[in-house]
């Protein structure tokens, strides 16, 4: 068995080394149907010389130049696609253009892929708005362990090959260590320690903020010893038991938060709370975000991350193609490129993307898994190791909603 | 003495109006500025060298945005002109109900009146093209161009182009030499308030441009909605010099004829 895959392994690299540029291409084939395609090689022709649209979040020079430069060059280079980035200042942006087409009956939109997650691919999904499916039957598919939950689910709703996966988010916190020193608080009890001997330095974003959301779901599976309790359907006995311990943790908390809790701020000022001294504490899905903070200027250099001893939450985002997108070769093709090892080294090296892959480096050559193991992160971003061994699920939806709204009559309000 | 008011107001005037931009002048020549820095503690022109790299797309959407809003205040113009003209001098059944249906589109929530206006100009084709997006600039620009130039009209006589008319004077003539220099200041104004409604659209062009029409403000808001002050520093100043220069020009118009200003009270 052994000597047949490696016999396989071989045929493939001659293949590949065989030819140039294109002819890598020549062995990759679809590992399932896709919808108005036969062959891999069909959706190569159809995609040669033509523009994929991909609609994403443009709020950042460093992931705008990153996309043009490593994935816009080099599907131009390697499948003659180009790439048009439109850059949005919110993903649902995009999701309202398509629900509006579908209602006007358009049959041919603009927007060939878009980056996205939780919500809005729910919407997308459930109105029968994405073209597929097509994600497991990608050639690069074969990277991704599709039985693995973070891949099959995204925020409880079952992918079901509506979607690529393209990056990788984990909940961390960051501290000012002038502010903190070395030694953070790793604990929701040492957190409450902390915060009760340096009043007026910690505070999270208030509901309904994305963030602050996150930050109460960690405090649920901190009181109930784990994420287990909330991974299934929603059960308010459940929910009751472990519910009050939560609201007290939050309310003797409240008194030693930032402007004494009368107020919460949005993530997006902790930020700049944080920058400017006035708390010592932010929180968020980027654990890269810090060294990008840093190496921007946005950041001083002594700010630092940490996770929870008890965990924290993880997700991956993906990319997705909507039903109406006018070119869903292109898009495939740029997907594909996504789960590439060529790509998947450069989002993962430090020094370039500095991006948490999704996938493990172990689905990928020995070559690359020895580069990844030598590249050094930046000091503010904890290691990938440390990082997975930390890594905990989402809880579906309904816990989420209610969750939110518990805390709004109980902390909020009290 | 009143020469020396004169020059305080408008030095005032100028700082007033000009103080917002210096900071951001300073941010986009910063890499680090933190409290309770007084100054950036490392510059950087990194922010500029983004600007100006492809990637940004600003030179692009700097492009797109002057040609539509260019296009926009031509046809406001055309459209909004007559108009203004009816409402002002002619009295009609109706004109309570056209008037009221002018201000609409400024009254309404402008992301509820474009969703309405993209399923429409889904079914006309209009989507996703130059020309969409330039008509759908149109609707919150011509309320202006009606309101500031009906209230022009109606400080301004009809006496003067009867005159010029008894002495033989065609259309056209009474148009270029009697009606436009009375009402050109106005005008002025006008089309500077419509360029710069078009100019600062994001929602209208996303929708219906589909992202095949880049404008500056989509490659600005996004960054505004960041975190790196310094690039939405650096490209909010491309943003705002059009409309600096545009007062800067027009204030000379205006300031010798202000007797035009006084037509806004009407309104």
């Amino acid at each position: 068995m052994f000597n047949f895959k490696r016999i396989i392994c071989i045929l493939l690299l001659t293949t590949t080394m065989l030819g140039v540029a294109g002819a890598q291409d020549a062995a990759d084939e679809l590992l399932g149907p896709v919808p108005g395609f036969e062959t891999w090689a069909d959706v190569l022709a159809a995609a040669e010389g033509t523009t994929v649209n991909w609609h994403m979040w443009g709020g950042s020079d460093k992931i705008n130049q990153d996309v043009d430069r490593d994935i816009g060059e080099r599907v131009q280079a390697l499948y003659g696609v180009t790439l048009n980035r439109v850059p949005l200042v919110d993903t649902a942006d995009a999701v309202n253009k398509i629900l509006d087409e579908s209602a006007a009956g358009v049959t041919t939109g603009t927007i060939d892929l878009i980056w996205i997650n939780g919500e809005n691919f729910r919407t997308l999904k459930s109105a029968n708005l994405l073209y597929g499916p097509w994600s497991e039957s990608i050639p690069n598919a074969r990277y991704v362990d599709w039985s693995d939950p973070a891949f099959a689910f995204d925020f409880g709703e079952a992918v079901e090959g509506y979607e690529s996966p393209w990056g990788h988010a984990q909940f961390v916190f960051e501290y000012n260590t002038d502010l903190v020193g070395e030694e953070p608080p790793t604990s929701f009890e040492a957190l409450a320690e902390w915060s009760a001997a340096n009043p007026g330095l910690f505070t999270y974003p208030a509901i309904p903020d994305f963030t602050g959301s996150v930050f109460i779901r960690h405090v649920f599976y901190w009181v109930a010893g784990g994420p287990e309790p909330f991974l299934g359907d929603f059960d308010q006995a459940v929910f009751d038991q472990y519910a009050p311990a939560v609201w007290e943790y939050l309310n003797g908390l409240e008194p030693n938060l930032w402007r004494a809790g009368e107020t919460y701020p949005e993530a997006s000022v902790m930020q700049d709370l944080l920058a400017n001294q006035e708390i010592a504490f932010n929180m968020g899905y980027g654990p890269g975000n810090a060294a990008t903070n840093i190496n921007e200027g946005v950041y001083p250099e002594t700010i630092r991350t940490f996770v929870l001893d008890t965990g924290t939450i993880s997700n991956n985002n993906f990319v997705t193609i909507p039903y109406n997108a006018p070119n869903p070769a292109g898009a495939m093709i740029v997907a594909n490129y996504i789960l590439s090892e060529e790509f998947q080294l450069n989002m993962t090296n430090p020094e370039s993307w500095g991006w948490l892959s999704p996938i493990a480096p172990s689905m990928y050559s020995e070559e690359f898994q020895a580069a990844v193991a030598a590249f050094e992160s930046h000091p503010a971003t904890l290691s990938a190791d440390v990082l997975n061994a930390a890594a905990l699920p989402e809880p579906p939806a309904t816990w989420v909603t209610a969750m939110e709204q518990g805390w709004i009559e109980n902390v909020l309000e009290k | 003495m009143q020469k020396i008011i004169r020059w305080v107001t408008m030095v005032l005037i100028v700082i007033v109006a000009l103080a917002p931009i210096l900071p951001q002048f300073v941010w986009s020549f910063s890499h680090r500025w933190l409290f309770p820095s007084l100054l950036p503690s490392e510059w950087s022109i990194e922010p500029w060298e983004y600007v100006l790299s492809p990637s940004s797309r600003v030179g692009e959407g700097f492009a797109n945005s002057l040609s539509i809003a260019v296009v926009v205040s031509v046809l406001s113009i055309l459209v909004g002109l007559p108009a203004a003209r009816a409402l002002a001098l002619h009295q009609f059944r109706g004109k309570v109900v056209i008037e009221w249906l002018l201000m609409v589109p400024i009254i309404v929530p402008g992301i509820v009146a474009t969703m309405g206006i993209h399923q429409v100009f889904i079914r006309l084709h209009l989507t996703d093209s130059f020309i969409g997006v330039c008509l759908v600039h149109l609707i919150p620009c011509i309320p202006y161009m009606v309101l500031v130039m009906s209230s022009v009209f109606a400080n301004y006589g009809t006496e003067l182009e009867d005159t010029a008319r008894t002495l033989g004077a065609g259309p056209f003539a009474v148009f270029r030499f009697v009606t436009l220099p009375g009402i050109f200041s106005g005008l002025l104004v006008a089309t500077m308030f419509t360029f710069l409604i078009s100019w600062g659209q994001y929602i209208t062009t996303l929708l219906i441009g589909g992202g095949t029409i880049i404008t500056l403000p989509m490659v600005l808001f996004p960054f505004i909605s960041g975190t790196n002050y310094s690039n939405a520093a650096a490209i909010s100043l491309v943003f705002v010099a059009p409309a600096v220069l545009v007062l800067i020009l027009t204030s000379r118009q205006l300031g010798r004829e202000s007797a035009v200003m006084g037509g806004f009270g009407k309104l």
